[in-house]
């Protein structure tokens, strides 16, 4: 109980207050804005938070976090661009309600969805959280290397593009981190007699540069142009549509929560999951589904959004990044010389039991200002691109340069982008590439610590949790393999079909 | 339009990249402790998977997006060279001259053309962020000090 008084003080603290509410304000141009991902907007705003105190800092970042989720539905419904990878699913039901003159009822939906996925989803972090840390406590080097590995092969497997892409991009994360000296013997890696590099690579540089720089200068050539809204038809809600919608958002909700949970899968797989549920379980008429049913955006919306706090799970109790997003807060607490993990829960209280409260006041400000402010928000689509990205790319070189006065890491940001940009455009996923750099080394160290602790044995890998663990990830490897066989069957019958006609 | 040229390339890269690996694993000292598997097992493990992965879009190529073109290819180009020089002389000319000029610079490169976007953008960016940054976040950004201004 003592710790959720400490929370509460430190969030009365004025200055929390404000930068929660300034957070979902910013969450919400970001999301609303296609390209500028959560990951993105909190990578750009970085450098924001490293003067501050670390709960200021975090409780800002939350507030983008989770108000980009929500808004990146704002231009799936509008333009059938998502603006944040989470909303894709939303695009399915979103955009053919726009194109009925329903797009303010789909705006409503998407608002009401994610504020009540967002908030059930809060309430199970509290609950789970403490519990999740106290048991880690007691997680050796053979857990540790487990759960590494299988945030590795999930993000691999799960993630857009191929299967060898995404592996390969998340092993040459994993050997970035090497670079500098090894965390068990102090040997140095990959420096090759450079100082800068005896240091290693500076994460801010590397994340700021793959997803701020790289991300600008993709859009920079494919800049498309300006964005036009159409009709919006009436954004009220009446009773009886909330009652259609809330079966689907409430299951939606619980349900993104424990896929978001699993390290390294995101608010896109856990709204398409919910999307083709409901679809699956839906009561009446299922033909309307791609047609412009409202429950479509609803579970789509509810599950991306509880998908986003679940993923804080893994990142706040063990370290491991829950989602591309999550990998950037721990970047970020990092700088403020924190390491997530369960001991965060016993030596910074007021922080981890704060942001709690950050996060459920910040869902209820979504909702106000969301509600006030929804005819302007679908207008944040209009921001010229062209004004946009020269922003990113300055922010992005604050960012890199600011985190400590090196412009060493500004040249790292800079080959990091342009690596970011050649990797986009080559097919290859970033996310794996982050979530390697940052369990990497715990995959490394520990899977050499407990070959010290087991005497040179394998035997360890045979322990309960840590063979469920790489199981797991060998499972779900082989599910990506399986799903990419199907998908080249399937393409291959279309094209025969296509054939014979 | 697609091509599948960057894939065999990467898939080159990659190769190239893992045989490095592998063989500088070789020059890493032993480790110190018996058990420890030591420094070397890790990067040499990982040089055989990225090695045997890099075959897959060598021989299996996959269309990808292909380079940009003309006006751009010059739009990328332009930026990154432009970046280049920010850091290069960021510490010289101060946050304030060497954000005004990249964004003037950008916005021309981009096609804004419009003289008060041209104006307003660039000064309101470089002075606001320093501002907001140095002023009032007490983040360290470096100023000229030309002529013993504070910017």
């Amino acid at each position: 109980m003592s710790n959720w008084l400490a929370g509460m003080e430190a969030v009365l603290d004025p200055s929390v207050l404000i930068l929660t509410v300034l957070g979902i304000l910013l969450g919400v141009v970001v999301g609303a804005m296609p390209g500028l991902s959560a990951t993105v907007g909190i990578a750009v705003f970085l450098p924001f938070t490293f003067t501050l105190d670390p709960l200021p800092g975090l409780v800002l970042l939350l507030g983008i976090y989770n108000g980009a989720c929500y808004a990146g539905s704002i231009p799936a419904i509008l333009l059938r661009t998502p603006g944040t990878p989470a909303s894709a699913a939303t695009v399915l039901d979103g955009y053919p309600m726009t194109r009925k003159g329903q797009a303010g009822y789909a705006l409503s939906v998407s608002l009401v969805a994610s504020v009540v996925g967002g908030i059930l989803a809060t309430v199970m972090l509290i609950v789970s959280a403490p519990a999740v840390a106290e048991v880690a406590l007691q997680f050796g080097p053979a857990e540790y290397f487990a759960l590494a590995v299988l945030a590795l092969t999930i993000i691999a497997s799960l993630g857009e593009g191929a299967l060898a892409k995404g592996v390969i991009s998340a092993a040459i994360g994993v050997l970035i981190a090497m670079v500098g000296l090894d965390g068990i013997s102090g040997a140095q890696r990959f420096t090759f007699g450079n100082t800068e590099l005896s240091g290693g690579i500076e994460l801010i540089a590397l994340l700021v540069g793959l997803f701020g720089a790289a991300e600008a200068l993709f859009q920079i050539e494919h800049m498309h142009k300006e964005n036009r809204v159409s009709t919006m038809g009436s954004f009220r809600l009446k009773l009886a549509q909330l009652r259609y919608m809330g079966p689907t958002t409430i299951g939606s909700g619980v349900l993104g929560f424990f896929i978001g949970a699993l390290p390294g899968v995101g608010g896109d797989i856990g709204g398409y999951v919910a999307y083709n549920e409901t679809r699956r379980f839906a009561r009446g008429d299922k033909k309307q589904f791609g047609q412009g049913d409202p429950r479509g955006v609803a579970a789509a919306e509810s599950a991306n959004n509880s998908a986003q706090v679940g993923g804080l799970v893994p990142t706040l109790t063990l370290g491991i990044p829950g989602n591309t997003a999550a990998a950037v807060l721990i970047g970020a607490l990092l700088v403020q010389g924190l390491r997530p993990g369960p001991q965060l829960f016993e030596s910074n209280p007021d922080l981890v039991y704060g942001s709690f409260i950050a996060i459920l006041v910040g869902f209820v400000v979504l909702l106000v200002v969301g509600a006030v402010g929804i005819r302007a928000w679908a207008q944040v689509i209009r921001i010229p691109p062209a004004l946009l990205w020269p922003i990113v790319l300055i922010l992005s070189i604050v960012g890199a340069y600011a985190v400590r006065t090196n412009p060493f890491d500004v040249l790292v940001m800079l080959v990091a982008g342009v690596l970011g940009y050649f990797m986009m455009k080559g097919g290859f996923p970033i996310a794996p590439l982050l979530i390697g750099v940052i369990v990497g080394p715990l995959a490394e160290d520990n899977f050499r610590l407990a070959m010290i602790q087991y005497g040179g044995s394998y035997s360890w890998m045979l322990q309960p949790l840590p063979f469920v663990l790489l199981a797991l990830g060998a499972a779900s490897l082989f599910f990506s393999l399986w799903r990419a066989k199907k998908g080249r069957k399937e393409l291959s019958e279309e094209v025969e079909n296509t054939n014979q006609k | 339009m697609t091509t599948n040229l960057g894939d065999r390339i990467a898939g080159v890269l990659l190769l190239a990249l893992a045989v490095f690996v592998f063989v500088y694993s070789f020059t890493l000292p032993d480790p110190v402790q018996e058990l420890d598997p030591g420094v070397a097992a890790f990067p040499r493990a990982l040089a055989v998977v990225i090695g045997l992965l890099a075959l897959v879009p060598l021989l299996r190529p996959q269309p990808g997006e292909a380079l940009p073109r003309d006006g751009n290819a010059w739009r990328i180009i332009g930026t990154v060279l432009l970046l280049i020089g920010y850091a290069l002389v960021l510490d010289v000319i101060g946050f304030v001259i060497t954000t005004v000029l990249f964004i003037l610079a950008e916005l021309l490169l981009l096609g804004i053309r419009r003289p008060v976007t041209l104006i307003v953008m660039p000064l309101g960016v470089g002075l606001g962020l320093f501002y907001l940054f140095r002023v009032l976040l007490g983040v360290a950004l470096p100023t000229s000090g030309l002529g013993g201004l504070p910017i």
